[in-house]
Protein backbone atom coordinates (compact mmCIF):
# COMPACT_ATOMS: atom_id res chain seq x y z
CA UNK A 1 0.00 0.00 0.00
CA UNK A 2 1.30 3.65 -0.77
CA UNK A 3 1.65 5.57 2.28
CA UNK A 4 1.86 8.71 0.31
CA UNK A 5 -1.42 8.17 -1.68
CA UNK A 6 -2.72 7.45 2.09
CA UNK A 7 -1.17 10.23 3.59
CA UNK A 8 -2.87 12.13 0.28
CA UNK A 9 -6.46 11.54 0.76
CA UNK A 10 -6.00 12.12 4.75
CA UNK A 11 -4.77 16.01 3.71
CA UNK A 12 -7.49 16.46 0.94
CA UNK A 13 -10.31 15.54 3.26
CA UNK A 14 -8.81 17.58 5.98
CA UNK A 15 -8.50 20.67 3.90
CA UNK A 16 -11.83 20.17 2.14
CA UNK A 17 -13.29 20.17 5.70
CA UNK A 18 -11.83 22.90 6.21
CA UNK A 19 -11.70 24.81 10.18
CA UNK A 20 -14.93 26.23 10.51
CA UNK A 21 -17.35 23.27 10.14
CA UNK A 22 -15.74 20.80 12.11
CA UNK A 23 -15.48 23.19 15.09
CA UNK A 24 -19.34 24.19 14.16
CA UNK A 25 -20.05 20.60 14.16
CA UNK A 26 -18.74 19.77 17.91
CA UNK A 27 -20.06 22.60 19.48
CA UNK A 28 -23.33 21.62 18.44
CA UNK A 29 -22.50 18.00 19.68
CA UNK A 30 -21.78 19.61 22.71
CA UNK A 31 -24.89 21.74 22.83
CA UNK A 32 -27.06 18.64 21.88
CA UNK A 33 -25.33 17.19 25.19
CA UNK A 34 -25.78 19.94 26.96
CA UNK A 35 -29.91 20.44 26.36
CA UNK A 36 -30.44 16.80 26.69
CA UNK A 37 -28.56 16.51 30.03
CA UNK A 38 -30.64 19.63 31.19
CA UNK A 39 -34.00 17.90 30.35
CA UNK A 40 -32.64 14.50 31.69
CA UNK A 41 -31.17 15.90 34.99
CA UNK A 42 -34.36 18.23 35.52
CA UNK A 43 -36.61 15.06 35.04
CA UNK A 44 -34.34 12.29 36.87
CA UNK A 45 -36.44 12.03 40.45
CA UNK A 46 -33.15 11.78 42.33
CA UNK A 47 -29.69 10.32 43.15
CA UNK A 48 -30.20 7.05 42.31
CA UNK A 49 -31.18 8.14 38.85
CA UNK A 50 -27.58 9.21 37.87
CA UNK A 51 -26.35 5.78 36.10
CA UNK A 52 -29.49 5.87 34.05
CA UNK A 53 -29.09 9.77 33.39
CA UNK A 54 -25.31 8.72 32.19
CA UNK A 55 -26.42 5.82 30.00
CA UNK A 56 -28.79 8.09 28.17
CA UNK A 57 -26.43 10.64 27.65
CA UNK A 58 -23.72 8.98 26.41
CA UNK A 59 -25.59 5.79 24.95
CA UNK A 60 -28.38 7.63 23.70
CA UNK A 61 -26.79 11.36 22.88
CA UNK A 62 -23.43 10.97 22.55
CA UNK A 63 -23.07 7.82 20.74
CA UNK A 64 -26.95 7.08 19.32
CA UNK A 65 -27.71 10.59 18.07
CA UNK A 66 -24.46 12.66 17.79
CA UNK A 67 -22.21 9.87 16.41
CA UNK A 68 -24.73 8.83 13.28
CA UNK A 69 -25.46 12.48 12.08
CA UNK A 70 -22.24 13.43 12.11
CA UNK A 71 -21.16 10.71 10.37
CA UNK A 72 -23.85 11.44 7.72
CA UNK A 73 -22.63 14.75 7.55
CA UNK A 74 -19.03 14.46 7.43
CA UNK A 75 -19.34 11.55 4.56
CA UNK A 76 -21.23 14.41 2.36
CA UNK A 77 -19.19 17.14 3.06
CA UNK A 78 -16.29 14.73 2.53
CA UNK A 79 -17.10 12.06 0.41
CA UNK A 80 -16.70 11.37 -2.85
CA UNK A 81 -18.53 9.66 -5.59
CA UNK A 82 -17.00 7.50 -8.29
CA UNK A 83 -16.88 10.44 -10.32
CA UNK A 84 -15.21 12.38 -7.93
CA UNK A 85 -12.29 10.49 -7.06
CA UNK A 86 -11.82 9.34 -11.06
CA UNK A 87 -11.00 13.08 -11.49
CA UNK A 88 -9.25 13.28 -8.24
CA UNK A 89 -5.83 15.77 -9.04
CA UNK A 90 -4.13 12.62 -7.05
CA UNK A 91 -5.49 10.01 -9.35
CA UNK A 92 -4.45 12.17 -12.33
CA UNK A 93 -0.96 12.63 -10.89
CA UNK A 94 -0.57 8.56 -10.78
CA UNK A 95 -1.87 7.68 -6.78
CA UNK A 96 -3.57 4.63 -6.40
CA UNK A 97 -7.30 6.32 -6.29
CA UNK A 98 -8.35 3.34 -3.78
CA UNK A 99 -5.80 3.90 -1.09
CA UNK A 100 -6.37 7.81 -1.76
CA UNK A 101 -10.26 6.97 -1.36
CA UNK A 102 -9.13 5.09 1.69
CA UNK A 103 -7.40 8.25 3.16
CA UNK A 104 -10.09 10.32 2.80
CA UNK A 105 -12.36 7.55 4.78
CA UNK A 106 -9.29 7.73 7.68
CA UNK A 107 -9.67 11.24 7.95
CA UNK A 108 -13.83 10.74 8.03
CA UNK A 109 -13.16 8.17 10.86
CA UNK A 110 -11.26 9.78 12.77
CA UNK A 111 -12.81 13.44 12.76
CA UNK A 112 -16.08 11.04 13.88
CA UNK A 113 -13.66 9.78 16.91
CA UNK A 114 -12.62 13.08 17.95
CA UNK A 115 -16.60 14.34 17.71
CA UNK A 116 -18.00 11.38 19.37
CA UNK A 117 -14.87 11.09 22.05
CA UNK A 118 -15.31 14.77 23.03
CA UNK A 119 -19.04 14.54 23.04
CA UNK A 120 -19.08 11.05 25.25
CA UNK A 121 -16.71 12.83 27.85
CA UNK A 122 -18.09 15.70 28.12
CA UNK A 123 -21.43 14.04 28.97
CA UNK A 124 -19.18 11.60 31.47
CA UNK A 125 -18.09 14.62 32.98
CA UNK A 126 -21.86 16.24 33.37
CA UNK A 127 -22.67 13.24 34.96
CA UNK A 128 -19.59 12.89 37.14
CA UNK A 129 -20.38 16.80 38.54
CA UNK A 130 -23.53 15.42 40.18
CA UNK A 131 -22.02 12.54 41.15
CA UNK A 132 -19.68 13.01 43.75
CA UNK A 133 -22.55 14.90 45.82
CA UNK A 134 -24.68 12.10 46.08
CA UNK A 135 -23.25 8.95 45.65
CA UNK A 136 -19.89 7.82 47.15
CA UNK A 137 -17.75 4.81 44.85
CA UNK A 138 -18.38 3.64 41.55
CA UNK A 139 -22.43 2.72 40.68
CA UNK A 140 -23.45 -0.13 39.34
CA UNK A 141 -24.30 0.36 35.42
CA UNK A 142 -21.82 3.24 35.34
CA UNK A 143 -19.70 3.89 32.08
CA UNK A 144 -15.98 3.95 32.34
CA UNK A 145 -13.93 6.41 30.24
CA UNK A 146 -12.38 3.30 28.68
CA UNK A 147 -15.25 2.23 27.27
CA UNK A 148 -16.18 5.65 25.55
CA UNK A 149 -12.71 5.47 23.88
CA UNK A 150 -12.81 2.07 22.90
CA UNK A 151 -16.55 2.36 21.47
CA UNK A 152 -15.64 5.73 19.81
CA UNK A 153 -12.97 4.27 18.20
CA UNK A 154 -14.61 1.47 17.04
CA UNK A 155 -18.12 3.65 16.42
CA UNK A 156 -16.28 6.23 14.51
CA UNK A 157 -14.72 3.73 12.34
CA UNK A 158 -17.73 1.65 11.58
CA UNK A 159 -20.20 4.60 10.93
CA UNK A 160 -17.53 6.43 8.55
CA UNK A 161 -16.78 3.54 6.56
CA UNK A 162 -20.55 2.36 6.22
CA UNK A 163 -21.60 5.91 5.28
CA UNK A 164 -18.96 6.51 2.87
CA UNK A 165 -19.97 3.04 1.39
CA UNK A 166 -23.42 4.65 1.35
CA UNK A 167 -22.65 7.56 -0.45
CA UNK A 168 -20.49 6.14 -2.82
CA UNK A 169 -23.17 3.54 -4.02
CA UNK A 170 -26.11 5.80 -3.85
CA UNK A 171 -24.76 9.35 -3.11
CA UNK A 172 -27.50 11.65 -0.36
CA UNK A 173 -29.73 9.10 -0.52
CA UNK A 174 -27.89 6.50 -0.14
CA UNK A 175 -26.25 7.87 3.24
CA UNK A 176 -30.21 8.84 4.51
CA UNK A 177 -31.36 5.00 3.95
CA UNK A 178 -28.06 3.77 6.15
CA UNK A 179 -29.15 6.25 8.30
CA UNK A 180 -32.71 5.24 8.74
CA UNK A 181 -32.30 1.82 8.44
CA UNK A 182 -30.19 2.09 11.26
CA UNK A 183 -32.15 3.94 13.28
CA UNK A 184 -34.98 1.27 12.52
CA UNK A 185 -33.18 -1.94 12.60
CA UNK A 186 -30.54 -1.46 14.90
CA UNK A 187 -32.31 -0.27 18.04
CA UNK A 188 -33.82 -3.56 18.19
CA UNK A 189 -32.21 -6.52 19.91
CA UNK A 190 -33.67 -8.68 16.86
CA UNK A 191 -31.09 -11.11 14.56
CA UNK A 192 -31.55 -8.13 11.84
CA UNK A 193 -30.02 -5.83 14.91
CA UNK A 194 -26.31 -7.78 14.37
CA UNK A 195 -26.14 -5.66 10.76
CA UNK A 196 -26.41 -2.22 12.09
CA UNK A 197 -23.61 -0.66 14.25
CA UNK A 198 -25.92 0.88 16.58
CA UNK A 199 -26.77 -1.77 18.30
CA UNK A 200 -23.30 -2.78 18.68
CA UNK A 201 -22.19 0.72 19.87
CA UNK A 202 -25.09 0.70 22.53
CA UNK A 203 -24.58 -2.75 23.52
CA UNK A 204 -20.69 -1.71 24.41
CA UNK A 205 -21.87 0.98 26.55
CA UNK A 206 -23.90 -1.55 28.97
CA UNK A 207 -26.96 -1.53 26.61
CA UNK A 208 -28.91 -3.98 25.33
CA UNK A 209 -27.18 -7.10 23.20
CA UNK A 210 -28.58 -8.12 20.18
CA UNK A 211 -29.84 -11.99 20.37
CA UNK A 212 -27.30 -14.60 21.07
CA UNK A 213 -24.10 -11.75 21.39
CA UNK A 214 -21.86 -11.11 23.86
CA UNK A 215 -19.78 -8.02 24.17
CA UNK A 216 -16.60 -9.84 22.58
CA UNK A 217 -18.95 -10.50 19.60
CA UNK A 218 -20.04 -6.71 19.67
CA UNK A 219 -16.57 -6.24 19.50
CA UNK A 220 -15.96 -8.33 16.28
CA UNK A 221 -18.86 -7.41 14.59
CA UNK A 222 -17.64 -3.75 14.92
CA UNK A 223 -14.18 -4.54 13.72
CA UNK A 224 -15.14 -6.49 10.53
CA UNK A 225 -17.93 -4.80 9.59
CA UNK A 226 -15.91 -1.41 9.45
CA UNK A 227 -13.43 -3.80 7.67
CA UNK A 228 -15.62 -5.20 5.40
CA UNK A 229 -17.24 -1.70 4.08
CA UNK A 230 -13.93 0.09 3.59
CA UNK A 231 -13.07 -2.67 1.54
CA UNK A 232 -15.86 -2.84 -0.69
CA UNK A 233 -15.64 0.88 -0.82
CA UNK A 234 -12.09 0.68 -1.75
CA UNK A 235 -12.92 -2.21 -4.08
CA UNK A 236 -15.53 0.37 -5.96
CA UNK A 237 -13.11 2.84 -6.73
CA UNK A 238 -11.18 2.06 -9.67
CA UNK A 239 -7.63 1.93 -9.15
CA UNK B 1 7.28 2.33 -29.01
CA UNK B 2 4.50 4.48 -27.01
CA UNK B 3 0.67 4.18 -28.75
CA UNK B 4 -2.41 5.32 -27.77
CA UNK B 5 -5.35 2.30 -28.36
CA UNK B 6 -8.89 2.96 -28.65
CA UNK B 7 -10.86 0.10 -29.59
CA UNK B 8 -14.50 0.25 -29.71
CA UNK B 9 -14.88 2.90 -27.43
CA UNK B 10 -18.73 4.24 -26.18
CA UNK B 11 -18.81 7.30 -23.79
CA UNK B 12 -21.67 9.82 -24.58
CA UNK B 13 -21.24 11.58 -26.75
CA UNK B 14 -18.87 9.55 -28.29
CA UNK B 15 -20.06 6.26 -30.34
CA UNK B 16 -17.15 3.41 -30.92
CA UNK B 17 -14.29 4.19 -31.25
CA UNK B 18 -11.56 3.45 -32.79
CA UNK B 19 -7.74 4.73 -33.61
CA UNK B 20 -4.38 4.26 -32.79
CA UNK B 21 -2.46 7.08 -31.89
CA UNK B 22 1.37 7.18 -31.89
CA UNK B 23 4.40 9.27 -31.56
CA UNK B 24 3.61 12.36 -32.71
CA UNK B 25 1.49 15.14 -33.23
CA UNK B 26 -2.40 14.66 -33.39
CA UNK B 27 -5.42 16.86 -33.68
CA UNK B 28 -8.76 15.97 -33.28
CA UNK B 29 -11.14 18.71 -34.58
CA UNK B 30 -14.48 18.94 -32.94
CA UNK B 31 -17.10 21.22 -30.71
CA UNK B 32 -17.73 20.16 -27.62
CA UNK B 33 -20.54 18.49 -27.97
CA UNK B 34 -19.22 16.26 -30.83
CA UNK B 35 -17.46 14.54 -27.31
CA UNK B 36 -13.64 16.69 -27.47
CA UNK B 37 -13.83 16.93 -24.17
CA UNK B 38 -15.09 13.06 -22.74
CA UNK B 39 -12.17 11.55 -25.44
CA UNK B 40 -9.41 14.10 -22.97
CA UNK B 41 -10.79 12.59 -20.20
CA UNK B 42 -11.07 8.60 -20.90
CA UNK B 43 -7.66 9.16 -22.47
CA UNK B 44 -6.19 10.73 -19.39
CA UNK B 45 -7.55 7.75 -17.46
CA UNK B 46 -10.32 10.07 -15.69
CA UNK B 47 -13.30 8.87 -17.05
CA UNK B 48 -14.43 4.80 -17.38
CA UNK B 49 -15.61 3.72 -20.96
CA UNK B 50 -19.34 2.62 -20.81
CA UNK B 51 -17.89 -0.21 -23.60
CA UNK B 52 -14.74 -0.59 -25.54
CA UNK B 53 -11.12 -0.63 -24.23
CA UNK B 54 -8.63 1.96 -24.15
CA UNK B 55 -5.23 1.71 -23.60
CA UNK B 56 -1.76 3.54 -23.59
CA UNK B 57 1.53 1.06 -23.86
CA UNK B 58 -1.16 -1.89 -23.21
CA UNK B 59 -2.10 -0.54 -19.82
CA UNK B 60 -5.52 1.00 -19.27
CA UNK B 61 -4.94 4.36 -18.14
CA UNK B 62 -8.34 4.45 -15.80
CA UNK B 63 -7.22 1.27 -14.03
CA UNK B 64 -3.48 1.92 -13.71
CA UNK B 65 -1.59 4.25 -11.45
CA UNK B 66 1.26 4.05 -13.58
CA UNK B 67 0.61 4.32 -16.87
CA UNK B 68 -1.30 7.65 -15.51
CA UNK B 69 2.12 8.43 -13.93
CA UNK B 70 3.21 8.80 -18.03
CA UNK B 71 0.11 10.99 -18.85
CA UNK B 72 -0.11 15.05 -18.45
CA UNK B 73 -2.98 16.77 -19.38
CA UNK B 74 -4.76 20.21 -19.71
CA UNK B 75 -8.55 18.81 -19.15
CA UNK B 76 -11.92 21.18 -20.70
CA UNK B 77 -12.35 22.20 -17.18
CA UNK B 78 -10.29 22.07 -14.12
CA UNK B 79 -11.09 21.25 -10.75
CA UNK B 80 -10.57 24.37 -8.41
CA UNK B 81 -11.80 23.19 -5.43
CA UNK B 82 -7.99 23.14 -3.67
CA UNK B 83 -7.08 25.90 -1.02
CA UNK B 84 -3.81 25.28 -1.88
CA UNK B 85 -1.39 27.77 -3.55
CA UNK B 86 -0.17 27.15 -7.42
CA UNK B 87 3.28 26.75 -6.24
CA UNK B 88 2.64 24.19 -3.66
CA UNK B 89 0.71 22.40 -6.23
CA UNK B 90 3.33 22.60 -8.69
CA UNK B 91 6.20 21.02 -6.53
CA UNK B 92 3.64 18.33 -5.36
CA UNK B 93 2.58 17.36 -8.59
CA UNK B 94 6.33 17.59 -9.18
CA UNK B 95 7.60 15.56 -6.63
CA UNK B 96 5.02 12.73 -7.64
CA UNK B 97 6.09 13.05 -11.14
CA UNK B 98 9.76 13.53 -10.83
CA UNK B 99 9.57 17.17 -12.06
CA UNK B 100 10.67 20.50 -11.58
CA UNK B 101 7.43 22.18 -11.08
CA UNK B 102 7.87 25.18 -9.32
CA UNK B 103 10.42 26.00 -12.35
CA UNK B 104 7.66 24.31 -15.18
CA UNK B 105 5.17 27.31 -13.61
CA UNK B 106 7.60 29.86 -13.88
CA UNK B 107 8.91 29.22 -17.09
CA UNK B 108 5.44 28.46 -18.56
CA UNK B 109 2.75 30.83 -17.13
CA UNK B 110 5.18 33.52 -16.23
CA UNK B 111 1.76 35.83 -15.72
CA UNK B 112 0.49 33.64 -12.94
CA UNK B 113 0.77 34.44 -9.23
CA UNK B 114 2.19 31.44 -7.57
CA UNK B 115 0.89 32.20 -4.28
CA UNK B 116 -2.48 32.38 -5.24
CA UNK B 117 -4.61 29.57 -4.22
CA UNK B 118 -6.41 27.22 -7.32
CA UNK B 119 -9.51 28.02 -5.62
CA UNK B 120 -9.17 31.33 -6.11
CA UNK B 121 -8.25 31.53 -9.91
CA UNK B 122 -10.14 31.69 -12.65
CA UNK B 123 -10.96 28.88 -15.07
CA UNK B 124 -8.48 30.10 -17.67
CA UNK B 125 -6.02 30.30 -15.46
CA UNK B 126 -6.60 26.82 -13.95
CA UNK B 127 -6.27 25.74 -17.25
CA UNK B 128 -3.08 27.66 -17.82
CA UNK B 129 -1.76 26.21 -14.82
CA UNK B 130 -2.59 22.49 -15.88
CA UNK B 131 -0.58 23.49 -19.01
CA UNK B 132 2.51 24.59 -17.19
CA UNK B 133 2.49 21.20 -15.78
CA UNK B 134 2.00 19.47 -18.99
CA UNK B 135 4.62 20.89 -20.65
CA UNK B 136 6.99 20.72 -17.31
CA UNK B 137 6.73 17.27 -17.91
CA UNK B 138 9.48 16.32 -20.22
CA UNK B 139 9.02 12.26 -19.40
CA UNK B 140 5.64 11.96 -20.26
CA UNK B 141 4.79 9.81 -22.59
CA UNK B 142 1.02 10.91 -23.37
CA UNK B 143 0.16 14.78 -23.41
CA UNK B 144 -3.43 15.08 -24.06
CA UNK B 145 -4.48 19.30 -24.75
CA UNK B 146 -8.08 20.40 -24.61
CA UNK B 147 -7.91 24.00 -27.04
CA UNK B 148 -4.08 24.68 -25.91
CA UNK B 149 -3.24 27.67 -28.23
CA UNK B 150 -7.17 29.18 -26.65
CA UNK B 151 -5.38 29.18 -23.29
CA UNK B 152 -1.88 31.48 -24.50
CA UNK B 153 -1.76 35.11 -25.71
CA UNK B 154 -0.65 35.38 -29.88
CA UNK B 155 3.20 36.33 -28.25
CA UNK B 156 3.62 32.55 -26.44
CA UNK B 157 1.64 31.19 -29.36
CA UNK B 158 4.53 30.72 -31.54
CA UNK B 159 6.57 29.20 -28.49
CA UNK B 160 3.72 26.94 -27.23
CA UNK B 161 3.30 25.08 -30.97
CA UNK B 162 7.45 24.90 -31.10
CA UNK B 163 7.35 23.28 -27.82
CA UNK B 164 4.24 20.67 -28.33
CA UNK B 165 6.19 20.12 -31.96
CA UNK B 166 9.15 19.13 -29.85
CA UNK B 167 7.39 17.15 -27.52
CA UNK B 168 5.77 15.32 -29.95
CA UNK B 169 8.88 13.75 -31.28
CA UNK B 170 8.86 11.63 -28.33
CA UNK B 171 5.98 11.16 -27.36
CA UNK B 172 2.23 11.14 -28.36
CA UNK B 173 0.25 14.42 -28.20
CA UNK B 174 -3.02 14.75 -28.52
CA UNK B 175 -4.86 17.88 -28.80
CA UNK B 176 -8.49 18.75 -29.15
CA UNK B 177 -9.43 21.65 -31.48
CA UNK B 178 -12.50 23.72 -32.39
CA UNK B 179 -11.13 25.98 -34.91
CA UNK B 180 -9.95 25.02 -38.16
CA UNK B 181 -7.50 27.76 -37.81
CA UNK B 182 -5.80 25.88 -34.62
CA UNK B 183 -5.88 22.50 -36.47
CA UNK B 184 -3.19 24.35 -39.03
CA UNK B 185 -0.88 26.40 -36.41
CA UNK B 186 -0.49 22.52 -34.65
CA UNK B 187 -0.19 20.78 -37.86
CA UNK B 188 0.32 17.27 -37.43
CA UNK B 189 -2.58 14.28 -38.36
CA UNK B 190 -6.15 16.09 -38.00
CA UNK B 191 -9.02 13.96 -37.65
CA UNK B 192 -12.63 15.26 -37.42
CA UNK B 193 -14.27 14.35 -34.60
CA UNK B 194 -18.43 14.76 -35.48
CA UNK B 195 -21.54 13.72 -33.18
CA UNK B 196 -18.65 11.25 -31.02
CA UNK B 197 -17.83 9.45 -34.67
CA UNK B 198 -14.45 10.11 -35.85
CA UNK B 199 -15.74 10.72 -39.49
CA UNK B 200 -12.54 11.53 -41.22
CA UNK B 201 -8.78 11.23 -41.23
CA UNK B 202 -7.83 14.47 -43.31
CA UNK B 203 -4.43 15.21 -44.38
CA UNK B 204 -4.06 18.90 -43.52
CA UNK B 205 -6.14 21.71 -42.18
CA UNK B 206 -6.03 23.05 -45.41
CA UNK B 207 -9.64 23.78 -47.18
CA UNK B 208 -8.79 21.46 -50.17
CA UNK B 209 -8.60 18.53 -47.54
CA UNK B 210 -10.95 19.79 -44.84
CA UNK B 211 -13.84 20.68 -47.26
CA UNK B 212 -13.06 19.55 -51.01
CA UNK B 213 -15.89 20.74 -53.40
CA UNK B 214 -16.47 23.89 -51.46
CA UNK B 215 -15.21 27.02 -52.58
CA UNK B 216 -11.64 28.77 -50.20
CA UNK B 217 -11.72 31.86 -48.96
CA UNK B 218 -8.75 34.27 -49.08
CA UNK B 219 -8.59 37.47 -47.57
CA UNK B 220 -6.63 40.15 -49.20
CA UNK B 221 -5.32 42.72 -47.76
CA UNK B 222 -4.18 45.72 -49.64
CA UNK B 223 -3.70 49.42 -49.58
CA UNK B 224 -6.95 49.68 -52.74
CA UNK B 225 -8.95 47.35 -52.17
CA UNK B 226 -11.69 48.90 -54.70
CA UNK B 227 -8.68 48.60 -57.19
CA UNK B 228 -8.25 45.24 -56.39
CA UNK B 229 -12.00 44.02 -56.51
CA UNK B 230 -12.07 45.15 -60.29
CA UNK B 231 -9.45 43.43 -61.49
CA UNK B 232 -10.90 40.28 -59.35
CA UNK B 233 -14.30 40.37 -60.34
CA UNK B 234 -14.24 39.14 -64.14
CA UNK B 235 -10.96 36.49 -63.51
CA UNK B 236 -12.07 32.94 -64.06
CA UNK B 237 -10.68 31.18 -60.69
CA UNK B 238 -12.72 33.80 -58.88
CA UNK B 239 -16.54 32.70 -58.11
CA UNK B 240 -17.51 35.56 -55.56
CA UNK B 241 -15.53 38.74 -54.07
CA UNK B 242 -16.58 40.47 -51.30
CA UNK B 243 -16.10 43.71 -49.67
CA UNK B 244 -16.98 45.21 -46.37
CA UNK B 245 -15.98 48.69 -46.11
CA UNK B 246 -17.15 49.45 -42.50
CA UNK B 247 -15.95 46.15 -41.27
CA UNK B 248 -12.86 45.76 -42.81
CA UNK B 249 -11.85 48.75 -45.13
CA UNK B 250 -8.32 47.21 -46.45
CA UNK B 251 -9.51 43.59 -46.74
CA UNK B 252 -11.13 41.63 -49.49
CA UNK B 253 -12.94 37.99 -49.38
CA UNK B 254 -12.22 36.28 -52.36
CA UNK B 255 -13.74 32.97 -53.04
CA UNK B 256 -12.92 30.28 -55.28
CA UNK B 257 -12.50 26.13 -56.14
CA UNK B 258 -8.66 25.97 -55.86
CA UNK B 259 -6.77 28.04 -53.47
CA UNK B 260 -3.43 28.04 -55.35
CA UNK B 261 -5.30 29.46 -58.55
CA UNK B 262 -7.14 32.06 -56.32
CA UNK B 263 -3.48 33.67 -55.12
CA UNK B 264 -2.19 33.33 -58.44
CA UNK B 265 -5.57 35.61 -59.61
CA UNK B 266 -4.99 37.99 -56.74
CA UNK B 267 -1.19 38.51 -57.72
CA UNK B 268 -1.90 39.03 -61.33
CA UNK B 269 -5.27 41.61 -60.76
CA UNK B 270 -2.64 43.27 -57.82
CA UNK B 271 0.04 43.83 -60.90
CA UNK B 272 -2.69 44.65 -63.64
CA UNK B 273 -4.70 47.48 -60.97
CA UNK B 274 -0.97 48.54 -59.33
CA UNK B 275 -2.68 48.25 -55.83
CA UNK B 276 -0.02 47.07 -52.84
CA UNK B 277 -0.26 43.58 -51.38
CA UNK B 278 -0.37 44.02 -47.20
CA UNK B 279 -1.31 40.49 -46.02
CA UNK B 280 -2.57 37.50 -48.12
CA UNK B 281 -4.61 34.66 -45.35
CA UNK B 282 -6.45 31.64 -46.20
CA UNK B 283 -9.73 31.89 -44.45
CA UNK B 284 -10.09 28.94 -42.15
CA UNK B 285 -13.66 27.13 -42.67
CA UNK B 286 -16.13 26.70 -40.17
CA UNK B 287 -16.99 23.71 -38.14
CA UNK B 288 -20.35 23.76 -39.75
CA UNK B 289 -18.43 23.74 -43.32
CA UNK B 290 -16.58 20.80 -42.10
CA UNK B 291 -19.14 18.63 -40.88
CA UNK B 292 -21.16 19.83 -43.90
CA UNK B 293 -18.27 18.44 -46.14
CA UNK B 294 -18.37 15.36 -44.02
CA UNK B 295 -21.52 14.83 -44.96
CA UNK B 296 -21.64 15.50 -48.38
CA UNK B 297 -18.90 13.27 -48.86
CA UNK B 298 -20.35 10.26 -46.59
CA UNK B 299 -23.60 10.83 -49.06
CA UNK B 300 -21.57 10.78 -51.78
CA UNK B 301 -19.58 7.53 -50.66
CA UNK B 302 -22.74 6.18 -49.85
CA UNK B 303 -24.62 6.92 -53.83
CA UNK B 304 -21.43 5.05 -54.77
CA UNK B 305 -21.93 2.44 -52.89
CA UNK B 306 -25.26 1.68 -53.70
CA UNK B 307 -23.78 2.52 -57.67
CA UNK B 308 -21.78 -0.37 -57.00
CA UNK B 309 -24.16 -2.58 -55.85
CA UNK B 310 -26.57 -2.70 -58.84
Amino acid sequence: MKTGSLSWGFADARARAGHLWPAISLLLGLVCVAVAGLVYGSAAAGPRRVPAVEADLVRGVAFGLVLPLFSYAASGRLGSRIEGLMRSSAARLGEDRRVYALGRLGFSAAASFAVVLTCGSFALSLTGLARPAVVSGAAAGEISFFWVLATAALGAASYASYMELAHLLGGGAGRAVFLIADWFFGSGVGLTAWLWPRAHVRSLLGGELPIGSTMTAAIASLLVASCLSALLYARRVPR
Amino acid sequence: LTELNLRGVWCAPIKNLSATFGVGMHVILGSPGDGTAELIELCAGLRLPHRGWLSLDGQAPASSPETRRHIASVLPREDGDVKRSLLELARRAGGSRHFDGARALGEFAPELDPQRALAESTEPERRRFALALALGQSSAKLLLLHHPLSLVNEAFEAALVEQLAERAQSAVVVATVASVADARRLGGTLGVLERGVLSRAVSDAWPNALTPGLDAALWVQCDAPRELLGQLASHAAVSAVSYDERAFASRLEVRGRDLEALAVAVSQAALRADVQLQALSCAAPDLEAVHGASAGLAHAAYRAAQGNSR
